[in-house]
């Protein structure tokens, strides 16, 4: 090989990684790779700051995002991505900056906000081939607010997304149909049926989110506190049984009803975990194999 | 024919050689790693209820904490905070709460002075005070005041 074509490969070789600057192998990509990912953010913060237009602007803040997502600081991440706006829906950046937006808002205990952010996706973009990677997590966002025909619906679209053979395609279909029948969902507590409960009995409410203990406990502290409240009124103590008898009462009561609300969402919250993180490792054993 | 074949070549190399450098530095959407992520966070979004220790837990047996007045007062609170607290309505003020507070300061100042500064932050805690509250110190997630200890030092 000559020593001219030589020189042409290597200008060739370096024009291709210099030529264009958002994706240059900058300091920030470097630490980034080698999992810096906080030394990595600051190196981006100082791109941002030397940004000359939008498009290195919006490239630059999306991987500082992404730096606070491996960071596990998911509320920064957004703060990073929520004030991008595109005006087209082509920009191959809008896709990732809307994925990683509805990543982190689920990652944040927040899915309602994820789910807006897909739907928000899929409106503005036609091209429906790019709203295949947003199906996990639309899926696993739609489980945790209890959509569950939704859900069917978007795992069953998922498997027609995969380019599976007839007869795989619809073993999975089958097994989705099968995974949302009513009697597989998991048994959700009512928020509200746990807070009646308490409202009626103290410590039901407790009982019905699974915390048997707590309830008993609630219930005779209710009952104890109403007891000596009862007792101070019978011996004329009408001021202490009524400021420290009712007054405490009211606490424990008002507070029996607070805690089995939380409870019953708690118990919600571990039972969802189970049920998704079931889906996620038939997603990734299943799906991106 | 064989030389004029041989700049083809190399320019069709040197194409693909262009292609190559770019799409190393292509950023693609790393699904199976996300999931990852979801599965591994999603094991500590389920809130697991924390048994709060007793104050003098794994200290050496000395007169300051075993005195019949810290056992009381140790024992109460331990109770407290894990069986009575938790059916009160009322949330408070401030971060770290008030019997947290409490257990920090009687560590730190002993009894005595851990009783005053305890007796003064339960003072604190209630609703007309809030109105007087710096709310630059305000935990947005959790509408608590940032009250620490070494604010007393």
């Amino acid at each position: 090989m000559s020593n001219t074509i030589k020189f042409f490969f290597s200008f060739i070789f370096l024009c291709g990684i210099f030529s264009n600057s958002a994706v240059s192998g900058s300091e920030g990509d470097r630490l980034y790779a080698s999992g810096k990912y906080f030394e990595a953010s600051i190196e981006y913060e100082w791109m941002i700051f030397k940004a000359e237009n939008q498009a290195d602007l919006y490239y630059y803040k999306y991987r500082k995002a992404l730096c606070y997502k491996q960071l596990r600081d998911f509320s920064r991440a957004l703060d990073e991505l929520q004030p991008m706006y595109f005006t087209s829906a082509n920009d191959s950046l809008f896709q990732r900056v809307c994925y990683e937006q509805s990543l982190c808002f689920y990652l944040n205990g927040e899915p309602s906000k994820a789910l807006w952010k897909i739907d928000e996706y899929f409106y503005r973009s036609a091209d429906s081939i790019t709203h295949k990677v947003f199906m996990p997590v639309r899926l696993l966002c739609l489980n945790e607010t209890f959509q569950w025909e939704e859900a069917k619906k978007c795992f069953r679209r998922f498997v027609q997304m995969q380019s599976f053979g007839a007869e795989k395609e619809a073993e999975m279909q089958l097994m989705v149909d099968n995974l949302y029948e009513k009697r597989n969902l998991p048994h959700i507590r009512s928020i509200k049926t746990a807070e009646n409960w308490s409202r009626f009995i103290p410590g039901s409410g407790q009982m019905y989110s699974g915390k048997a203990g707590e309830g008993i406990v609630n219930f005779l502290l209710n009952a104890s506190i109403l007891a000596f409240s009862a007792h101070q009124a019978f011996n004329g103590f009408y001021i202490t049984g009524y400021l420290a008898g009712l007054g405490f009462f009211n606490k424990t009561y008002q507070g029996g009803i607070k805690r089995a609300g939380i409870l019953a969402s708690q118990k919600n919250k571990e039972i969802i975990v189970n049920f998704n993180s079931g889906i996620n490792a038939m997603i990734r054993s299943d799906f991106l194999n | 024919m064989q030389n004029l074949l041989e700049p083809i070549k190399a320019s069709s190399f040197g194409l693909l050689l262009f292609f190559f450098s770019l799409s190393g530095f292509a950023q693609s959407i790393d699904l199976k790693s996300d999931l990852l992520l979801i599965d591994a966070m999603s094991e500590q979004q389920v809130h697991h209820h924390a048994k709060r220790n007793y104050i003098f837990k794994n200290q050496p047996k000395t007169f300051k904490n075993s005195n019949p007045v810290s056992l009381i007062y140790g024992g109460s609170l331990y109770v407290y905070q894990n069986f009575v607290s938790q059916h009160l309505s009322a949330d408070c003020l401030y971060n770290p709460s008030c019997s947290d507070f409490s257990k920090q300061v009687v560590k730190e100042y002993g009894l005595f002075k851990g009783g005053l500064l305890s007796f003064d932050r339960l003072n604190r805690c209630n609703r007309i005070a809030a109105t007087d509250l710096d709310l630059g110190t305000m935990n947005m997630k959790t509408h608590r005041f940032g009250d620490p200890i070494k604010r007393y030092k």
